[in-house]
């Protein structure tokens, strides 16, 4: 076949300047700007008339911009709240620095416009709030939160809809992990990044297939019959996995006995010397029989080649 | 490819009348012929009034690429009983060259390929059009925009800066 003298032909059968593009039906066009960063899509507006508010009805606002003063990005994200057109499914942020008024504003109107998908990406942990007003996206599938405190409200009812919760170096104010996780039926993945907790986490999610955690807890109980991938990334001196009551098992070996339908399972601690812990366990509390990949990663392991002697 | 001889053949009839014959599995990657397919499976002969000859060429072209690219893995897999990682990412790298290569068009042709592509449903090539026509765009100012796909601009002045000013920061130079 050849194309390239196709081509010629078809050159030749167009008036040349015919407004090809304009003329594609609005959801094409549409899929098109969608594919551009925010900035280029919006200024797709003074093309033609026919281009005029084509940006406005896109379902993704991907503010994306790093620029030096964040507060500046306050008043374009009204704007473009303000003058946006249909649905938005999808709201990014990066690094903006706004008060929980602003915050407050930009979810309430998000909530109402079916929101599915929310990334707020803050630079670091400097006092950055998201407020209550969060759950009432309750069409919320996925959830990126970074370095932030959220407040969740009393009478908080759950996201039912949430699937994807994706939290670094987060506060939650209002309630505990425990009880959010709970509260989100369909949850399948869960990462929780740079989080303490001083006893031990319990993970009640029936349908959480994946689960990464990065940070410390006591003990790790998991109610969880559906997960089949776990990383596990302790942080020195937080894992506190010392023989529990009678000096029998270490909190590590329960933890292990819980993922009997595991397929990957990642660790990285000083993982050797808290499985050693005293007394030295024969053998592992339950077989893995799905197990696929296996990664452990252990700076201390002479330490607990020792610790074992 | 052996099987070829024995496989159905399917007869693609352009807007213009000329007639085109794939196997079923090239036709089948168009959703818009699978489903029609499906619903009547002794259907041999397919009339298509919105795809003139030259771009439902180019379509059976993509297609047929497309497929064999998707039998030659499967046909490596089949033979050492799992996909060699280094082998399937190089097969995709050309075929991503391939899909590059194939995108090397005007924009009126892209343009009757985007038609097309959302049309036959043809999920694929619908992705690399529409990624092809936003990086005509990407980067652009509007004159050049404008240019590059013959865009009239019937706004007046005065009509763009009211536009410009309802969302100031997507016009300011960028830092």
């Amino acid at each position: 076949m050849d194309g390239h003298q196709q081509q010629k032909r078809r050159m030749a059968d167009f008036e040349l300047n015919s407004d090809i593009l304009s003329s594609l039906p609005s959801e094409i066009i549409e899929k098109i700007i969608v594919k551009l960063p925010l900035k280029e899509a919006i200024r797709t507006s003074i093309l033609s008339s026919k281009w005029r508010s084509s940006w406005a009805s896109i379902p993704d606002l991907v503010f994306d911009q790093n620029i030096p003063d964040q507060s500046k990005l306050i008043e374009p994200v009204d704007k473009v709240l303000q003058v946006h057109q249909g649905p938005i499914l999808k709201f990014e942020i990066e690094c903006v620095r706004a008060c929980k008024v602003v915050f407050d504003r930009w979810l309430l109107i998000l909530s109402q416009k079916g929101l599915k998908d929310l990334r707020l990406n803050f630079d670091t942990y400097k006092g950055s709030m998201v407020p209550s007003s969060l759950f009432s996206c309750d069409k919320l599938e996925k959830l990126l939160i970074t370095s932030c405190t959220i407040y969740v409200p009393q009478c908080f009812q759950g996201l039912k809809l949430l699937r994807n919760v994706d939290l670094w170096y987060c506060k939650l104010k209002g309630i505990t992990i425990e009880k959010f996780v709970s509260s989100c039926p369909l949850l399948e993945s869960l990462i929780l990044f740079g989080f303490v907790k001083s006893g031990c986490l319990t993970i009640h999610a029936p349908n959480l297939k994946r689960l990464k955690f990065q940070g410390g807890f006591a003990n790790l109980s998991l109610e969880t019959p559906k997960l089949i991938s776990v990383s596990i990334f302790l942080n020195g001196g937080y894992w506190n996995f010392r023989p529990v009551n009678d000096g029998c098992k270490s909190n590590l070996l329960y933890t292990l006995g819980q993922l009997s339908n595991i397929e990957e399972l990642m660790m990285e601690s000083n993982f050797c010397e808290y499985l050693a812990s005293d007394p030295i366990p024969e053998k592992l509390p339950v077989i893995f029989h799905q197990l696929k990949k296996i990664y452990i990663k252990d700076e201390g392991i002479s330490k607990a080649v020792e610790a074992a002697f | 490819m052996a099987r070829s001889s024995t496989e159905n053949m399917i007869t693609l009839m352009s807007s213009d009348g000329e007639e085109f014959m794939v196997t079923e599995k090239v036709a089948r990657e168009c959703t818009t012929i699978r489903n029609m397919l499906e619903d009547d499976c002794v259907i041999t002969n397919i009339p298509l009034p919105n795809v003139t000859s030259d771009i439902l060429s180019m379509v059976i072209e993509y297609c047929m690429e497309h497929v064999a690219a998707a039998e030659k893995a499967a046909a490596e897999t089949a033979e050492k009983g799992s996909s060699s990682a280094p082998a399937a990412a190089k097969a995709n790298k050309d075929l991503e060259e391939w899909d590059k290569a194939f995108m090397n068009v005007d924009v009126y042709t892209l343009c009757d390929l985007i038609l097309a592509a959302n049309y036959l449903n043809v999920s694929g090539l619908l992705d690399l059009t529409i990624q092809t026509a936003a990086n005509l765009i990407k980067g652009k100012s509007p004159e050049q925009i404008r240019k590059t796909f013959h865009i009239q601009n019937d706004l007046s002045l005065e009509e763009e800066e009211k536009i410009r000013s309802q969302t100031p920061w997507a016009f300011e130079k960028s830092e």
